[in-house]
């Protein structure tokens, strides 16, 4: 990991504020270490600002605790919806259904006059 | 890596897309915290913010077919997220991050320690955040995403997240200079 250092006019390597600024949290978090560390902690020692600014992300931090309702029943859910299509079941064979369907289109050629009727009330008098 | 490290994002989603659906909860849990309390933050609302959490699972598993191998799966998370938010917030058209509140707030509780009201501290002085300021913050702070990674997500160039850091950082400090660390647990 590059070090966070800035080189001054005169050459000499130094750590500005700015340069500090984006480490800060992850230094809160006790997430940096070796050179980058130190010269947070260097350039904190010296700053007022920048130990204040870590002090503030401190504070932000400490309220993103708490309990969290788990989401992922819900989740889980959803994905079983999505992915029913892929699941449905066959359509169930209903005999009652289908003979009934037979007898309506069969009728009107078996008698006569129910023949003469489904003439009349498709195409009109 | 040791034997003993956690499989990385990118494996347990290769593993989910290779029909291992508890690789998919896993990573699932492992987002759902820093991305909820980073959309939580965004939109000041916690329940759109837990809908929008499940809605950017739901949506990386309708794409998953389009990760591959080598791909960062936390940026893509973010960015789902990013969208669904800003769609969220053109829907609701509401006042919810006026700096006025949070300038309020500051005179009318200038220093108050109980946990509530230092929440209600640290939401009003998030929310006077430019926006892109507050998502960079945001995004580093709850979401612990990388400054490379911040800047894939919203599309800025890495020098632009880190002023947005340094300067979002430094407003924070100056709305909550008065707060105490360690008064800020609200568990």
């Amino acid at each position: 990991m590059n070090r966070i250092i800035d080189i001054a006019r005169g050459g000499g390597a130094t750590t500005s504020c700015a340069a500090v600024s984006p480490w800060l949290a992850d230094h809160l978090r006790g997430q940096l270490a070796g050179s980058h560390a130190a010269d947070v902690e260097e350039h904190i020692g010296r700053c007022v600002a920048c130990r204040e600014t870590r002090a503030a992300l401190g504070v932000v931090l400490a309220t993103a605790g708490g309990e969290r309702p788990d989401l992922w029943p819900r989740l889980a859910k959803r994905l079983a919806t999505e992915a029913a299509p892929d699941r449905l079941p066959l359509p169930v064979f209903d005999w009652r259904a289908a003979v009934a369907s037979i007898l309506v289109l069969t009728l009107p050629w078996l008698v006569p006059g129910a023949r003469y009727l489904t003439t009349l009330l498709i195409f009109g008098a | 890596m040791g034997p003993t490290a956690e499989p990385s994002d990118e494996s347990l989603f290769a593993a989910y897309c290779g029909g291992d659906v508890a690789a998919f909860e896993v990573l699932f849990r492992r987002y759902q915290g820093p991305l909820g309390r980073h959309l939580d933050r965004m939109l000041n609302d916690q329940a759109t913010a837990e809908e929008l959490v499940v809605e950017t699972f739901a949506r990386l598993h309708t794409h998953r077919g389009r990760f591959y191998p080598g791909a960062a799966v936390r940026p893509w998370v973010y960015s789902i997220a990013r969208n669904l938010a800003r769609k969220q917030y053109r829907r609701d058209r509401l006042v919810r991050w006026s700096p006025l509140e949070a300038a309020e707030l500051r005179a009318a509780r200038p220093s108050s320690t109980s946990p509530a009201e230092v929440a209600h501290r640290v939401t009003a002085a998030l929310a006077a955040l430019p926006a892109p300021q507050r998502e960079a913050c945001s995004l580093r702070l709850f979401g612990e995403l990388t400054l490379e990674e911040i800047a894939s997500v919203t599309g800025a160039s890495l020098g632009t997240v880190k002023s947005r850091l340094f300067y979002g950082q430094r407003r924070l400090r100056e709305l909550l200079a008065d707060m105490d660390p360690g008064s800020g647990d609200t568990t």
